[in-house]
């Protein structure tokens, strides 16, 4: 298994650690599409258009740990699928994945508190995420998880790459604010 | 901006990529584990075909990501389109059957057939007023662009796309048949695979364009399909043409079809 190496990939050619990548996580690839549409042809050009966006990045791929390369990869095809969803509708924003439906919230901006970045911060921020709405999640995946550059965020959100950076600022104060306002209803509590 | 909002700025973009690289390693675990869970389910199981035409996905994007760092982008598209028009029937007649390296009017298409799947690649660069459209036609259904005169009984709409790779729409039959029609406009350095494994070739002219039309052997049909299922399928079969005036590569995929409704169907399809 891939958990079971260091490094995957070493002492192979890019595209054969694609390959692999995609014989060892294809059915997580499918699982995942399968969450955004019922249809086969539909998950499959999911899936081989996510395949086109991990090619790209095969050079840097090949030095994630394990766990950061399968939380890559389904980031891609989750983008992906609302990608492709999105240029099918015409609809963006009608478009989330089912499990996102819970817990839309509309914050406020907000401050910018210092923390320290302990392991409690991550999982109030993921627990955050969850809550935040899909347009900022994705921009924040985007930028963070999958490094996209104003130009492809631009294009992602349907704006001019020089608004990415608006963008980005709410969608970390919007998260921000969440994560505040749990570590508050718990300091209540 | 101020300084102090600039450096306000920094400092979240500083920790929102430190905690959301925490984040992914914490979703990280929990989609390895997911996935060798879903190793371990039937049900979870992805078709042979499937996973086939996925990883030929990714060998297509090697051979188009090393064309493009090698630089073999030396052949042009040449003159003006009007004379591209005029001539290219011609020229294209002349060579498509015989040669590997065939010039289709201004344009250059290496066609390399391999074992599983025949390459087409593209070379040149971009010819400003290309239209990649016909004539839209009066009286036809359009969806996602393209439209056919005839549809074989029993199919019907399901889904299709419309993106800068070009056009495709789907129909289904309630007994497992598909047909895909897609529409792929030839740009520089487009490298377009055909799967022709274990297939039998024929020439046929489809409107006026050499075209070739290949049938599936029957070994093929139950490996590809009757061995995951699909056992109401009889037919496979894919014919392609390119249309050296349009600049696109039209290709159309059936199943459960006769070889003379296929050329029918074929001649049939229309995009705008």
């Amino acid at each position: 298994m891939w958990a079971d190496r260091e490094i995957a990939g070493q002492g192979c050619s890019d595209q054969e650690f694609i390959l692999r990548l995609y014989q060892e996580f294809h059915r997580l690839m499918f699982y995942i599409a399968q969450k955004y549409t019922d249809s086969q042809g539909r998950q499959e050009e999911i899936v081989q258009e996510s395949l086109g966006k991990l090619v790209e990045r095969a050079g840097q791929l090949r030095h994630f740990q394990p766990a950061v390369l399968a939380s890559y990869i389904a980031v891609t095809v989750q983008h992906t699928a609302v990608d492709c969803l999105r240029m099918l509708r015409e609809d963006r924003e009608h478009l989330v994945c089912l499990e996102d439906l819970a817990g839309q919230a509309g914050v406020e901006a907000g401050e910018m508190d210092e923390r320290l970045i302990v392991q409690e911060d991550i999982q109030r921020l993921n627990r955050a995420l969850k809550k935040l709405d899909p347009k900022s999640r994705m921009v924040l995946e985007g930028k963070y998880f999958l490094g996209y550059d104003d130009q492809k965020l631009g294009r992602m959100l349907g704006c001019q790459p020089a608004s990415v950076r608006m963008v980005l600022t709410r969608a970390r104060r919007k998260t921000l604010e969440l994560m505040r306002q749990e570590e508050n209803a718990y300091d209540k509590s | 901006m101020t300084s102090h909002e600039r450096l306000v700025e920094q400092y979240e973009d500083a920790l929102f990529a430190l905690l959301m690289e925490g984040v992914a390693e914490m979703n990280g675990q929990a989609a390895l584990e997911l996935n060798q869970a879903l190793q371990r389910d039937p049900g979870a199981q992805v078709p042979a075909a499937v996973r086939d035409r996925c990883e030929k996905t990714v060998r297509a994007a090697f051979v188009k990501r090393r064309l493009g760092a090698t630089g073999r982008r030396s052949a042009r598209w040449l003159g003006r389109v009007a004379v591209a028009a005029a001539l290219g029937a011609l020229m294209f007649t002349g060579v498509f059957a015989a040669s590997e390296q065939v010039r289709v009017a201004t344009l250059n298409a290496l066609i390399q057939v391999m074992d599983d799947r025949t390459e087409i690649t593209f070379q040149g660069v971009q010819v400003e007023s290309r239209q990649n459209s016909s004539e839209t036609a009066a009286g036809l259904d359009y969806h996602y662009n393209i439209a056919l005169e005839w549809l074989p009984e029993g199919f019907e709409l399901d889904h299709g796309r419309i993106n800068s790779n070009g056009n495709r729409v789907s129909y289904t039959s309630p007994l497992d048949g598909e047909i895909f029609v897609s529409i792929t406009p030839c740009g520089p350095g487009l490298v377009y695979n055909l799967n022709t494994e274990d297939c039998k070739k024929k020439d046929v002219v489809i409107r006026d364009h050499p075209a070739e039309l290949y049938i599936t052997n029957e070994e093929m049909i139950a490996r590809r399909f009757h061995d995951i299922g699909l056992i109401n399928i009889w037919s496979d079969m894919m014919i392609y043409w390119i249309d050296s005036e349009q600049q696109v590569i039209v290709q159309v995929d059936a199943m459960n079809l006769t070889e003379e409704e296929m050329i029918r169907l074929a001649e049939g399809v229309h995009w705008r």
